[in-house]
């Protein structure tokens, strides 16, 4: 059997055609298959771009959609945390921020990858709904932190009263410190990590769903 | 099943491309090439009428040595209703046009 060398089509369909979601692994096959019925070098080029774009394509619209949509639901938890303790004080809102969204993050990779059963989009959502939310959290930090210092005198995320003066951008600094990233990613990346894994067994479970038919009559 | 709402200039291309060879199968890109459409469009339309059963697909049978077999589609029955459909309404409203504009009075200056 003489198969021809790999080349650069080829690579590009196959990478993303790769951890397509299981209902859509065997148009990823039948693309492939297209590619190897091409000969011609450009026209190969072409029809790879093209597929590879179709295939990335997929599943935009529900990555986007969880990816956002666990951003404001972090944006949503932590104004919730700031606003219950602002009235009288509290440990400030870090006890609530690393775990809740910790917890959605691995909730909403979990279901994106048992739905599709594909670990790669359960990963690609998990990441993009962790950046959303890191964005979503920064965002509501750097707001809600003025008014808590302005208010209680003391920083949102633990509070902790300042050792001297501050102003305003003491308080959006104070969250970009590595106590800040680390306590939040020391949490958020093993959820994202976890829910991928578990959605891949509990996913990997299921019948497959592919509704490509019998061999041609 | 209906695709619910009228379907884009290229996704009818793709039916009335499968429905000009009946029942004979045809290769994705053989239908790119027909239509002079890209990969990234024609697939995407292939998946969604399939997912509708209004194409049907399979795997080519004889697969020439050293590389695999290729993916087929063809118009289901179903897909062939559609399109029945589609004519239909293109035709009442083909007519419906016609009737209004012969309505009209024959002298366009009405305004004025």
């Amino acid at each position: 059997m003489s198969r021809r060398p790999q080349d650069g089509a080829e690579r590009l369909l196959d990478l993303a055609t790769a951890g397509l979601p299981a209902h859509r692994r065997a148009w990823g096959a039948a693309m492939r298959a297209e590619l190897a019925a091409i000969d011609d070098p450009a026209v190969r080029r072409r029809f790879a771009r093209s597929a590879a774009r179709a295939a990335f394509g997929r599943g935009l619209g529900l990555r986007l959609g969880l990816g956002l949509g666990t951003g404001g639901l972090v944006a949503a938890v932590t104004v919730t945390a700031s606003r219950l303790q602002l009235p009288h004080g509290g440990p400030g809102v870090l006890p609530v921020t690393v775990p809740v969204p910790g917890f959605l993050l691995l909730l909403v990779t979990l279901l994106a990858t048992g739905k599709t059963r594909s670990l790669r989009f359960g990963l690609e959502t998990g990441i993009l709904a962790l950046a959303a939310g890191l964005a979503a959290l920064w965002t509501v930090l750097a707001i809600e932190g003025q008014v808590w210092m302005d208010r209680l005198g003391v920083f949102i995320l633990d509070a902790d009263p300042p050792r001297g003066a501050v102003d305003r951008s003491d308080v959006i600094l104070d969250l970009f410190t590595t106590g800040m990233w680390v306590g939040h990613l020391v949490l958020w990346v093993p959820a994202v990590l976890v829910g991928a894994t578990l959605g891949a067994l509990v996913g990997g479970q299921q019948a497959p769903t592919d509704v490509q038919g019998s061999p041609a009559q | 099943m209906a695709l619910g709402r009228r379907p884009s200039p290229q996704t009818t291309a793709v039916i009335l491309a499968l429905a000009k060879q009946d029942s004979s199968w045809r290769h994705g890109y053989d239908l790119c090439q027909t239509l002079d459409l890209k990969a990234g469009t024609v697939y995407p339309i292939l998946i969604r009428l399939a997912e509708r059963g209004l194409v049907e697909t399979a795997w080519e049978q004889a697969a020439p040595l050293g590389r695999p077999p290729r993916h087929l589609y063809r118009l289901s029955p179903a897909g062939a209703d559609y399109l029945a459909g589609l004519d239909a309404e293109a035709g009442s409203a083909h007519h419906a046009t016609s009737r209004a504009r012969s309505a009209r009075p024959a002298t366009g200056a009405a305004a004025g």
